[in-house]
């Protein structure tokens, strides 16, 4: 998303910076609409956003994604495979429409 | 008898630069070479519930940080109220080495590999002066 599709009209923070209160970046996530992509059913992206009073315009579950695409299995953690990385386009379209039915 | 307490690893997930993918990817393989370390997801001590703010006080942590602002260092004693026994910071490395400096956030890049060696043997000497003080 960020450095291939809409480099210029998205950005992507670190996770950790919102979990340590970085000013910076809590600012950020209230000033700007924000999507969370979350790989777990813990949600950390959502729950960071959401405990910071993020504005938040969407979120989306990979294991969301690999239940609507069930042939595109993901490898493992340092190596996700040819499957992991159709399923990481797919995402990145899936956020791509989010923010065009936004706009 | 003494039970042998795991070592936490504990990396910055890093999706804002490239040394982050360098921390994140240099503490997966130590953990999957090594049975003597744990990790947990840095966001999870925010997001968790009590076993996951307690992972710090249970387990001697090793923070492996992409950048100066050092997530991982600061969320461990945020949450944990503890100090890591260590922190490495993977901008410390490539301040001194300026040529091993990774440019993509998504994807390790066969050149960065020099980088990801480095940063695993760092950990690998902190895992076992960590290892000692325990024993």
């Amino acid at each position: 998303m960020t450095e291939e599709l809409l480099p210029n009209d998205t950005d992507s923070i670190c996770l950790p910076l919102l979990t340590i209160e970085d000013e910076e970046t809590v600012r950020k996530i209230r000033e700007n609409p924000c999507i969370t992509l979350d790989g777990c059913v813990a949600q950390c992206a959502k729950k960071n956003v959401e405990h910071h009073h993020g504005e938040l315009k969407g979120s989306i579950r990979i294991l969301d994604m690999i239940k609507e695409n069930p042939k595109l299995k993901p490898g493992t953690v340092l190596d996700v495979g040819p499957g992991g990385e159709q399923l990481a386009r797919k995402t990145a379209e899936k956020t791509v429409k989010i923010i065009g039915d936004r706009n | 008898m003494k039970i042998k307490r795991k070592i936490g690893l504990i990396s910055c997930s890093g999706e804002g630069l490239p040394e982050g993918m360098i921390s994140r990817v240099a503490t997966r393989r130590i953990l999957e070479e090594r049975d003597d370390v744990v990790t947990i997801c840095l966001p999870l001590f925010l997001a968790g519930g009590q076993e996951e703010r307690d992972f710090a006080k249970d387990n001697p942590c090793i923070t492996v940080d992409g950048c100066d602002k050092m997530c991982a260092a600061k969320g461990v004693q945020m949450y944990g109220k503890v100090h890591p026994k260590s922190s490495i910071v993977i901008s410390d490395i490539t301040e001194k080495h300026k040529h091993l400096k990774p440019k993509s956030k998504s994807r390790i890049e066969p050149q960065d590999e020099k980088l990801v060696k480095e940063t695993m043997k760092r950990i690998t000497e902190e895992i076992d002066k960590v290892e000692e003080e325990e024993e």
